[in-house]
């Protein structure tokens, strides 16, 4: 009898964000990055399309994370919110030429 | 455009959560005053602004103190609509802080604010800081 284990090792995660983005949901994401970093989770996905409004503290929650991902050989990729509202403050900070960044579907 | 005649005022506690009230604030207060498209056209840049703003007041001003307020007087005249933040925090000015210069995670809020503002001041009054943003209402093509 012969046994083969295989282990498969999620590296890859998306993680679909709504509403609002700001200092009262920041810790939220903040704290489901880390617990992807801690899985070995280094290429994030952060999917932005359905959200309405970020401020600079949801920002930092992804500055964060793309920093923390980066470190480890991964990145943290964002889908574009659709609201042209929500994309305003990665506009006026420039994280739009520093994140990676897809057009929602 | 409607003269509210008196300041429009709302007075919040200084937490993230409370912030979220901001918002349907401004596009009321814009909608009363400007119409519709004015408010479609404005309301979530100068929603952003007071949101930074509130939001520096609640964690620099306050920091772990309880029970800290913000008040938002809203003056709507012809041309732009005025408002002035007040906390009863500390005394903060504004231009001790350098803009970031690299990327960091924090410090961008008063960047922002600067770039959202057509005008942005502070002064310290009886104990209370005022902040004063002024939003040109008018469209990039009026005369």
């Amino acid at each position: 009898m012969q046994l083969k284990s295989t282990h498969t090792t999620i590296t890859v995660v998306t993680v679909a964000v709504d509403g609002r983005l700001d200092a009262q949901a920041a810790p939220e994401l903040r704290a489901l990055l880390a617990e992807q970093f801690e899985r070995g989770v280094v290429d994030i996905t952060v999917d932005l399309a359905d959200v309405e409004f970020v401020d600079s503290a949801g920002l930092a929650a992804l500055v964060r994370g793309m920093k923390q991902a980066r470190e480890k050989g991964g990145d943290l990729r964002l889908v574009r919110p659709r609201s042209d509202d929500a994309f305003r403050v990665f506009e006026l900070t420039k994280f739009d030429q520093v994140f990676s960044i897809a057009d929602p579907s | 455009m409607t003269d509210f005649g008196q300041p429009v005022v709302i007075e919040i506690p200084a937490t993230p959560l409370a912030t979220r009230l901001i918002g349907p604030w401004v596009s009321c207060l814009l909608e009363l005053a400007y119409g519709e498209d004015v408010a479609a056209r404005l309301a979530g840049s100068i929603e952003l602004a007071l949101v930074e703003l509130a939001t520096n007041i609640s964690t620099h001003a306050y920091g772990d103190t309880e029970n800290g307020r913000i008040r938002l007087e809203a003056r709507a005249v012809a041309t732009s609509l005025s408002v002035t933040v007040v906390d009863w925090g500390p005394e903060f000015d504004p231009d001790d802080i350098a803009e970031p210069e690299d990327v960091q995670v924090h410090g961008y809020g008063l960047m922002i604010i600067r770039q959202l503002a057509d005008d942005f001041c502070s002064s310290r009054i009886n104990d209370q800081n005022h902040w004063r943003l002024r939003f040109d209402t008018r469209d990039a093509g009026d005369a």
